[in-house]
């Protein structure tokens, strides 16, 4: 029996040293795991430029969602998921537990809680990789977008504005202009006008049902940028703070490696502190035992 | 002989199909024809009053559809060509029909204006040898 002990003793003891040793490598942010080779090379970024405003952020999820990189991460979640459920029986178990048996399953769940740890930093540095892309996608379209409005001429400019200025200058008249013209033989009533209008009134009412569509506002994610170059500067913002928000979560994964190594390192001490050691009986023998013999 | 009409067929294809695009881009040159053969009808000295208010009026009808389709074309917005940008230049004298409307003119008395020339400098004008 002593020595059935004695061997779970030495077996806890030399995982809490692997669990303290892997832990530490945890905390100096070295993974355990190898790390994941899944990437994303957005096969879409510059027809993005050619997109609606509204569509930008929707097509760029899309061609992530198929990329490797997002099937790793979505792996990488169920394992987490599975994980944590591991880490909640073994609490559980662990409070019921007593003596050898919750020495052995203290360790366990150390074990179990570095694991998670390793997975959670693989998981952190996928999602670096995925927000680093998108940022670099987003900075890359902003940068084009400026190129193009920089390379306009300005006579390009100048045409582009008189035309603005026309179009005004007939919407601010046309009906005047209409009521007018019915009056002589010139009325609008021609077969283009008919159908234009018809047309017109056809559009509006479509757009009248979209804007009163329960679906639209979820589908709306332009806020209050109104130009392309608004909502990229808005979703690159997003990014750059999800990206922030994710170093601060490795900080608070190096500091869960920091308390799994401290426990291990109480474990060890309680293992050894609640072990049979055999008698000490080294340099113990007298010499006036011996006299007899002589 | 059969490869040959192949190629004609193929030829007469494409012919029609540049047409079709060009007849697509050439809204402003439908626009400044018909305003040429308006402008042309008002003027022109050998035809009727009857004969020339019904030509104009015929023109002028079809020339402020066209004013609307070249004001409602986006495809032109910032085609940077000299016809867009001489269209866009002046609104008064590209956009005629509209234009007079606008002012309370007969197109007549509005395009002369543009030109310059109104009935008070018409009648102050004198016939003298240069």
């Amino acid at each position: 029996m002593m020595i059935k002990l004695n061997c779970i003793g030495n077996g806890i003891r030399i995982g809490l040293v692997a669990t303290l040793l892997s832990s530490s490598a945890v905390l100096g942010l070295q993974p355990a795991l190898a790390a994941s080779d899944a990437g994303w090379k957005p096969s879409i970024s510059e027809r993005l430029v050619k997109l609606p405003t509204a569509n930008i952020k929707k097509a760029l999820d899309k061609d992530f969602s198929s990329s490797p990189l997002a099937d790793a991460l979505r792996d990488t979640d169920a394992e987490i998921a599975l994980k944590l459920q591991t880490l909640r029986d073994l609490q559980a178990a662990v409070d019921q537990a007593e003596g050898d048996i919750q020495f052995e399953l203290k360790h366990q769940f150390l074990a179990e809680k570095r694991e998670y740890l390793s997975i959670v930093q693989e998981q952190h540095k996928m999602r670096g990789k995925h927000l680093k892309t998108r940022i670099k996608v987003y900075q890359r379209l902003l940068n084009k977008i400026e190129r193009d409005a920089a390379a306009k001429s300005p006579g390009h400019s100048a045409l582009v504005k008189k035309q603005t200025a026309a179009r005004a200058r007939f919407e601010r008249s046309a009906e005047m202009i209409d009521t007018k013209l019915f009056a002589t033989s010139l009325s609008a009533d021609s077969k283009y006008s008919k159908q234009y209008a018809a047309n017109v009134a056809a559009i509006n009412a479509l757009v009248a049902k979209i804007e009163a569509h329960p679906h639209k506002a979820k589908l709306d994610v332009t806020g209050d940028a109104k130009t392309k170059p608004d909502l990229l500067r808005q979703l690159l913002t997003e990014a750059e703070g999800d990206y922030q928000v994710l170093q601060q979560e490795s900080e608070v994964v190096g500091l869960m490696a920091k308390l799994v190594a401290l426990d291990a390192m109480g474990l060890q001490e309680a293992v050894a502190e609640s072990e049979d050691l055999p008698q000490e009986t080294v340099g113990k023998a007298k010499i006036a035992d011996a006299v007899n013999l002589f | 002989m059969k490869s040959m009409t192949k190629i004609i067929s193929a030829i007469a294809f494409a012919a029609a199909a540049t047409v079709g695009a060009n007849a697509m881009a050439g809204s402003v040159a439908n626009m400044e024809r018909e305003r040429a053969i308006m402008l042309q009808t008002m003027l022109d000295p050998n035809m009727t009053q009857e004969e020339r208010h019904s030509k104009a009026t015929l023109s002028q009808k079809r020339l402020m559809d066209l004013e609307r389709i070249v004001l409602r074309d986006k495809s032109l917005t910032g085609r940077n060509t000299p016809v867009v940008k001489r269209v866009f230049a002046d609104y008064d004298t590209s956009f005629l029909i509209h234009a007079a409307a606008e002012k309370n003119l007969s197109v007549t008395d509005h395009w002369f204006e543009q030109l310059g020339l109104s009935s008070k400098s018409l009648m102050a004008a004198s016939r003298r040898r240069r």
